[in-house]
Order: structure tokens, then C-alpha cells, then sequence
């Protein structure tokens, strides 16, 4: 979508009358301040204007206006003895682990570089280490947002343990900014490990996947990383270990012996990151679920998904630890998701949509409600005082998040 | 810290009487009680500054019992406050404004082990320790460990957002709740989470912990469990100086090891549980560290070598190491009997549960020390390092009215020190009604605002647990205090069941 980037003076000035000549029509938003979030939310308010928090969001909009927090960007105090770091949430992803590194800490979680903090924050977007090392609301230990009355707040605090008051900045992490943007956060920080080393294992049934999982979960192998994947009919296994070279020499010792395949060394964590971002994220073409089951649920899931005759094409990619499964393919039905979240429902789960672009943009805004209304809880309380949360917050509905229906 | 009692700050209640004829036709006479005599035992929580007891106390078996007293308590505009077995800091638990106290206790039973999702299902007035009593055969443990776990009940963990010991390296209680059942303020009953970390939409489950009971009363919990550590290896480092300690333990930070417990005992607490517990920790040292270390064998092996470079290079004048269950019992019981301990210098404790950065942790210290000279007050520091959770224990006399005035004007004193250099009210204590009046010191109107239009959303009529967390009074944190009504606390000193911190 191409967008006029536009500064909120400009923005008041127009009164986006009309979109700028020659352009499908839309403006992107640039603020520099946490201050200035407030003020354009503030202004979106008494204009009853919708503010999306993507490029592909605001395609919906009749007048697009795309809130891109990218110049947000500075880190406000990082607390090196302390292991915090406070800073504005649109930095990316990159940059703060390369800022980190210097000082020997990382947020022990891993995405494409170029992820804005505000994206992994909106969705708690679980991580590669996620079974092992926690979600981003883990880490969270502060938020600020800027809320449509224009007011800029806080929870928690810059320390690593807090009872005061209500958790609202564990509300606020994985909201998608529903109830105001989350402008600046103060995250946990943890060492980073001397040393890395990726492995990959192949297994042949689908019954020895699920015992060599439990088998290393259950080892004493310093793991990072676990992630299983089904290619053409074979289980493949991705293993990161993590600690100073002394025990890795252990570990890799002990994972040579764990299996009668000799496993293929993938070398440092950077010759891992391409393979495992992609089958993080799949294909931008493909519908991509994620179904959140008990930890010990989704071999019988799994399993159960395969048995059916029409589920050939789609693939699957295993957090274990975590409870994870994420299903992809390039032309799910709607049928088939529906199968796919019966079955997360039957062991005790649910589905999220991460991922259905092209279907949706096709075949209309309908569809992608449908889809959406997968990432709510189903349990009608539970989606009453999520509503009314979100008119408290956002009276007039500006913060547009078509993945939430709220 | 106001004295309170029903009738002062609650409404006058004219149809009492038939709201507790209701109560008993459904409860039953047995689990309704409205005696004087009945109702003192709920006038306060461990909190003991602050009484006022309820105007009846209700004892439900399950949670549409508490949703049929939840929906009465609406109809007769009375207010209602959860209680488990009363072991919370901050009057979490107290009937400010009178009303109903509903007891969970009767709700104690552990429903599930589901060994295989490695989680629990239990009713809220399941005893901590029960819990992990009953996980033992499984391997598996609950980690959130109040030092009160031998009493206090998971319920009360929740709402309080509880911590303990082990926080450091396994979390509070929030990081341990997958889902909770709940009857909310209208008195519907529902589960808002479900057996995966992974919140389905935005996190409820984590707002209604360590909301104090003000959104709502938990009835049910599934709860996390960790399989239970290889080894266990505990540490006592002794210190000549503060300075030494404390820089120990920014280093044991930022060496990457994690231990499962980071301690710190002042000399004044060293000598009250040698005194009280024959321990016989190092007294000729200013601060002692416990450490603990758990884990697979050689991962500790590979620790203790660390740990130990990083406690020479501090100064350490003696380590003595707790390998056995008994000696770590040795160890952990005076730690956790430390509080009882003090009972012999003073009769009553005033204690402030604070965190700050914990490379603020030797500044703060020689703060405390400074005020506790000035306001000629004794002042133990026996306290969660790791996370720079402070427990500065302020022992008086409640009889001696000057020493009270001493002990809270040195006591806020310390609470804006904390809050100076960027720490927070409670670590895991919650605000109840002790801290309330100091929030508009750390949050700004509009922060407070947001947290009150979440708790008018979840209960209009504000009858839950009124008057707890927000501040009551206008200003900025002047919480005049006074202690009109001093604690009656004697510890026990003799068989170590320091319960509180």
C-alpha cells in the first residue's frame, strides 16, 4: 500500500480531507514521541477517525491512516547491573539485540530483526525459545501507552518483581494495541550464553518424533530451542543448546548419543536463523494456525490431523515445550480450519489465525472476521469483559484491529 | 494506617437481618456466622495494625455458593471481601467497610494432577504446602513458595500475586496460573484462561492476579507445574561488610547464574536467629548470603566453581554449604524463622515489602541503617536480594505511643527512598489497605484513572473489596498514620514458623 507519510501538524492541517493526488489514497503516520502518540490518538478520537496499526491493516479502512511507530526508536535507560532496559517500542528487534550483545544480555527470545518490539509486544508473539525461555509478557516488567483521551500511562514498574496494583502492562502485551498503543517498555534482561550450537535430527515415524521430543525435553541438555517439522512425510528436529563451550562440549556428547542417527551439526545459531524463520512464519501465501494445546496434548492432535483424508497438503511445525503447533498450507478452507479448531477444542486447546493474507484480501472483509473470530476466547463472559474493556479504553473504536474483533 | 470499623466508613444496614436469613437458607446456619464473638477471628488479616471486623462471615463449599452470596450481597448493596487463612501483609483481607467475609477454606480440595500437561486444578483454599506435599509422588513441583506456604492458601497467593523464596529463578505466582474460575461482581461464574501459557486474546487470567479480590473472587486455579530439580545445594556466605554482599550478589547476576535463591540476613538478624535457633551463622559478620543452586549434577558442579570464584573475589570470610535435606532445613528454617526471631528484641514488626534495583541494594541499605540511627528504631534486614525485595522489619513497642511515631515516620522515610531511585510499593505483599495511600507516589492520576475504569468495568456498584489499592484520600500519598489499636504480634520463637515474609 503506498502511503503519504504525513506529521500530525500536517495531519490537523488537512483535516485528511482528501488523500493526496495520484495515490490509492491513505496516510502514514511517523511520531517521534510517545507525547506525539497521544496527541494523534487524541486528535483520531474527536475526529472519529480509525487508526491502524499496519500497512495491511489500514488497507481496510475507507481512509487509511497507519500508525507507524518506527521512529520511535530510542531507548530510554538500559540499566546494564540491573538487567532492564526501558525504550520506545519501536525499535526493532535487530538493533536491540545488537545493542544488548555489546553488553553481554539479550531478551532471550528470537525474531526476524527487522520485527518492530511493538509488533512482538502487540501479539506476545511467541519465539523459537518459547517453550524453554517464556513469552514476551515474561519480560515485560513496565508499559506506557497512549490511550485515545489522549493520556500517556503507566504500569508495573523498572524493577524485576512487583505487586503493585493491577498488572495492566501484562493486559497490554498481547492486546495488538486494542486498548491503547504501547508507546515504551521496560523489559527483563537475562546473560547471553557464551556459546550456541544448532543441531538437526530426522526421524522416520511419526511415534518416534513423539518420543524422541519427550526424550530430550525430559534430558539434562542445556536447550534453547526445540522445534520440530514434517517434511515429506519425515519428522525433522531442530536443537539449540546454550551455555559456555565446557558444557556444550558436554551436551554435544550426550545429543550424538540420544539417537541411533548420527545428528548433522548446523554449526553456530546465525546458520540456523534463515531455516527457522521461515518455518516460523511460512510462506507469506500460506494460512498459518497456530493451535495452543496442554503441553503434553499435541502428539494425540497431531496425530489426529493426520488421520484425516484431506489433510495431506498441510504442513506442521512443533514447539513441544511450549504446546505449539503451527498448520500451514496455501489453500485451507474454511472447512478444514474449522476441523483443525474442533480438534485443538476436543484435547483441550484452542486455534489462533497468524497468518491468512491473500484468501482474505480475495474473498473479502467477511472472511477475515470469521477467521479473526478465532482470537477470541470463545466463553461469552470472557468476551463481554473484553469488550467492555476495550469501549472503556477506546469509546469510539479508533484503534482499528481487524485480528481482534472487539 | 487508619483504624476502621463497620458503621464508620460503611453504609448503616437496616435489612441485615433478613440478608443473613437468606444467607442461612441456602448456606446453611453452620456456614453463616454474625456472633461477636464468631466475626473477632476475621477483624484482621496478618496485617494486625488495622482491625475491623465483618458483619457476618459466610463459609461456602463451591463457587456458585459464592456467586449465590456475590448476587445477594447486589441486591442488598452490601460489600464482600475474600479471605483464605488471613497470612497477607497488607490487610488484603480486612472487612474494611464491614459486610460479608467470605471464607474459602472449606474449598480444599486438589481436583486434578495432571502429571502429563504437568498442571494442577485445585480450589483456592488449597494450602500451598499441601499442594506440594501432594506432588511429590509425581516428580513435579508448584513453585510460588510464600514463606507462609505451611498456612496461607492458594487463593490468597493469587489475589496477592504472592512471591517467595525460589521467585528469582521460577517467578511469582502470575508467571504459575493458566487459568482461573471466577465469579465475578454481577455473580456469574466462569473460567478465564485454559492449560497453556498462551492467553487466548488479551490476558485476563494475569490482570485478575494480584487484584486483591477486587475484581472478583477466584474460586478455582490450574496451576503450572516444574518438574522437580536433580539437586539442591545450599550456600551460606558470610560477609565482613555490606558492601561486600551486596556487590556479591550483582555479580552473581551478571556472572549468568541463576540461582534458585539469593538471601540476605543483616548481623542484627544473623544474632536474633543464632539467639532463637542455636544456628550458629558466622556473628562476627556484617551480612550473610544464602545461595542456592539447583539443577542437574553436573550443571552444579559446573556453578559452584562460579559461584564460589565470584564469593573470594567478594571478600567472603566463610561458606558453609548445606548438601543434605537436613542441613538445608537448618538453613532455610532460620531463614524463614527470622521474623519469629525478632520477637525477642521487640514485641510487634512494621514491615515494608519494597523493591528497588538491586545495584541500589548497598545505597538503600546504609539509608535504612541511617534512618533506623535518627529515628532511634531497631531495623532487621532479612530480604529476597536476588530481586532486590526489601523487607526492612521495624521493631517497637506498641505500648511505648513515641517509638510508634519513631517507626512510622522512619518507615515511610525508607518507602521514599525506595521509590526514589525507581522501586516500587510491594514486591509481593499487595497494597491492601496498608499501602493504598502511598500509590499516588509512584502512579499519576491518570495511571490510577486507568486502573479504576478497570475496576468500575468489573464491578459497578464497587462492593468488592472496597477501599483496597487506590487511594481514599485526596493528595499525594499523605497517609497520616497512626496506630490506635497497636498489633498484639508475639512470634513464636521456639519452634521457628516465622510465617510472614
Amino acid at each position: 500500500m503506498d502511503l503519504a507519510s504525513i506529521t500530525l501538524d500536517d495531519l490537523q492541517a488537512r483535516q485528511l480531507a482528501q488523500p493526496p493526488k495520484g495515490r490509492k489514497g491513505g496516510w502514514r503516520l511517523t511520531p517521534e514521541s510517545a507525547g506525539q502518540v497521544a496527541e494523534l490518538l487524541h486528535w483520531a478520537q474527536d475526529s472519529d477517525r480509525k487508526i491502524a496499526m499496519s500497512a495491511a491493516d489500514a488497507e481496510w479502512l475507507d481512509e487509511p491512516l497507519w500508525l507507524d511507530l518506527s521512529r520511535l526508536n530510542q531507548v530510554r535507560q538500559h540499566s546494564v547491573e540491573d538487567f532492564t532496559i526501558q525504550m520506545e517500542t519501536g525499535i526493532t528487534f535487530g538493533d536491540l539485540a545488537a545493542l544488548l550483545e555489546k553488553h553481554q544480555q539479550e531478551l532471550p527470545l528470537s525474531y526476524p530483526k527487522d520485527t518492530l518490539l511493538a509488533d512482538i509486544l502487540a501479539e506476545d508473539r511467541p519465539a523459537l525459545e518459547t517453550g524453554l525461555r517464556g513469552y514476551p509478557r515474561d519480560y515485560v516488567l513496565k508499559t506506557e501507552i497512549a490511550t485515545p483521551d489522549g493520556q500517556l500511562t503507566l504500569s508495573g514498574a523498572d524493577v524485576v518483581k512487583n505487586a503493585t496494583g493491577y498488572d495492566l502492562h501484562k493486559l497490554y502485551t498481547g492486546a495488538r494495541h486494542a486498548f491503547g498503543v504501547v508507546t515504551a517498555v521496560t523489559l527483563k534482561l537475562v546473560s547471553l550464553p557464551s556459546a550456541r550450537e544448532c543441531w538437526q535430527y530426522s526421524v522416520e515415524s511419526d511415534n518416534a518424533a513423539y518420543s524422541f521430543s519427550a526424550k530430550l525435553l525430559s534430558s539434562q541438555l542445556p536447550l534453547r530451542v526445540c522445534e520440530l517439522y514434517r517434511e515429506d512425510g519425515q519428522w525433522k528436529f531442530l536443537v539449540e543448546i546454550a551455555g559456555d563451550s565446557a558444557q556444550l562440549k558436554d551436551a554435544a556428547n550426550l545429543l550424538i548419543g540420544m539417537s541411533e542417527e548420527q545428528p548433522r551439526f548446523l554449526g553456530a545459531p546465525q546458520c540456523r536463523t534463515i531455516l527457522l524463520q521461515s518455518l516460523q512464519n511460512g510462506p507469506t501465501k500460506d494460512i498459518v494456525l497456530e493451535a495452543v494445546l496442554p503441553v503434553g496434548g499435541w502428539p494425540n492432535f497431531v496425530d489426529a490431523l493426520l488421520q484425516r483424508p484431506d489433510f495431506h497438503a498441510i504442513r506442521f511445525h512443533v514447539r513441544p515445550a511450549a504446546g505449539l503447533v503451527y498448520i500451514s498450507g496455501e489453500s485451507m478452507h474454511v472447512r478444514q480450519i474449522e476441523a483443525i479448531a474442533a480438534e485443538a477444542r476436543h484435547f483441550g486447546g484452542f486455534v489462533q489465525v497468524v497468518q491468512a493474507p491473500f484468501v482474505i484480501q480475495e474473498q473479502g472483509i467477511q472472511l477475515m472476521a470469521t477467521l479473526a473470530e478465532y482470537n477470541l476466547p470463545r466463553d461469552e463472559t470472557a468476551r463481554r469483559l473484553l469488550k467492555a474493556l476495550k469501549s472503556g479504553y477506546d469509546p469510539k473504536g479508533i484503534l482499528f484491529c481487524p485480528q481482534l474483533p472487539l | 494506617m487508619p483504624i476502621t470499623q463497620p458503621g464508620k466508613t460503611g453504609p448503616k444496614r437496616t435489612n441485615l437481618r433478613s440478608f443473613i436469613h437468606r444467607l442461612r437458607a441456602r448456606l446453611g446456619a453452620r456456614y453463616v456466622l454474625d456472633r461477636p464473638e464468631e466475626l473477632l477471628v476475621y477483624e484482621c488479616d496478618a496485617c494486625t495494625l488495622i482491625k475491623s471486623p465483618p458483619e457476618v462471615v459466610v463459609l461456602p463449599r463451591m463457587a456458585e455458593e459464592v456467586s449465590f452470596v456475590i448476587r445477594l450481597c447486589r441486591q442488598f448493596k452490601i460489600p464482600y471481601t475474600a479471605r483464605g487463612s488471613g497470612t497477607g501483609l497488607s490487610g488484603g483481607a480486612l472487612p474494611v467497610e464491614g459486610g460479608v467475609l467470605i471464607s474459602l477454606n472449606r474449598m480444599d480440595q486438589i481436583l486434578e494432577i495432571d502429571a502429563k500437561n504437568r498442571t494442577a486444578t485445585v480450589e483456592v483454599g488449597v494450602v500451598n504446602a499441601w499442594l506440594n506435599e501432594a506432588l511429590k509422588p509425581y516428580g513435579l513441583f508448584y513453585a510460588p513458595d510464600p514463606s507462609s506456604q505451611a498456612a496461607c492458601t492458594l487463593g490468597g497467593n493469587i489475589a496477592e500475586n504472592a512471591g517467595g523464596i525460589h521467585c528469582i529463578k521460577y517467578g511469582v505466582t502470575t508467571d504459575h496460573i493458566l487459568a482461573l474460575e471466577v465469579v465475578l461482581p454481577d455473580g456469574t461464574v466462569t473460567w478465564l484462561g485454559g492449560k497453556n501459557r498462551r492467553s487466548h486474546g488479551p490476558n485476563l487470567v494475569s490482570l485478575m492476579v494480584g487484584s486483591e479480590g477486587t475484581l472478583g473472587v477466584i474460586t478455582k486455579a490450574i496451576v503450572r507445574l516444574l518438574p522437580c530439580p536433580e539437586k539442591v545445594r545450599v550456600f551460606l556466605a558470610a560477609f565482613d561488610t555490606v558492601a561486600d554482599a551486596g556487590a556479591a550478589v550483582s555479580t552473581i547476576i551478571k556472572s549468568g547464574l541463576l540461582p534458585s535463591a539469593l538471601e540476605f540476613m543483616d548481623a542484627f538478624t544473623v544474632k536474633a536467629v543464632n539467639e532463637a535457633f542455636r544456628v550458629g551463622f558466622p556473628e562476627h559478620s556484617e551480612a550473610v548470603l544464602l545461595i542456592e543452586l539447583d539443577g542437574f549434577e553436573s550443571q552444579i558442579t559446573h556453578d559452584e566453581l562460579k559461584l564460589k570464584e565470584i564469593l573470594d573475589a567478594h571478600r567472603v570470610m566463610q561458606v558453609r554449604i548445606g548438601e543434605t535435606e537436613a542441613e538445608r532445613k537448618v538453613l532455610w528454617g532460620a531463614r524463614k524463622g527470622a521474623v519469629a526471631a525478632y520477637g525477642r528484641f521487640q514485641p510487634a514488626f512494621y514491615l515494608h515489602d519494597c523493591v528497588i534495583p538491586r545495584s541500589q541494594l548497598v545505597p538503600i541499605l546504609e539509608k535504612i541503617n541511617e534512618v533506623a540511627a535518627r529515628y532511634r528504631i531497631i531495623i532487621g534486614n532479612v530480604f529476597h536480594a536476588g530481586d532486590g525485595n526489601l523487607h526492612p522489619n521495624i521493631l517497637f513497642d506498641p505500648d511505648d505511643p513515641d517509638m510508634v511515631q519513631r517507626v512510622l515516620k522512619g518507615g515511610e522515610e525508607i518507602l521514599h527512598a525506595c521509590l526514589a531511585v525507581g522501586g516500587t510499593l510491594s514486591g509481593e505483599h499487595g497494597i491492601g489497605i496498608e499501602k493504598a495511600e502511598y500509590m499516588a507516589l509512584q502512579f499519576s492520576p491518570e495511571s490510577l484513572e486507568k486502573m479504576k475504569l478497570v475496576k468500575r468495568i468489573f464491578d459497578e456498584a464497587n462492593l468488592a473489596n472496597p477501599q483496597k489499592i487506590f487511594p481514599q484520600r485526596a493528595g499525594c500519598g499523605e497517609t497520616h498514620l497512626s496506630i490506635t489499636n497497636p498489633m498484639q504480634l508475639a512470634p513464636n520463637s521456639q519452634n521457628g514458623e516465622g510465617l510472614w515474609i
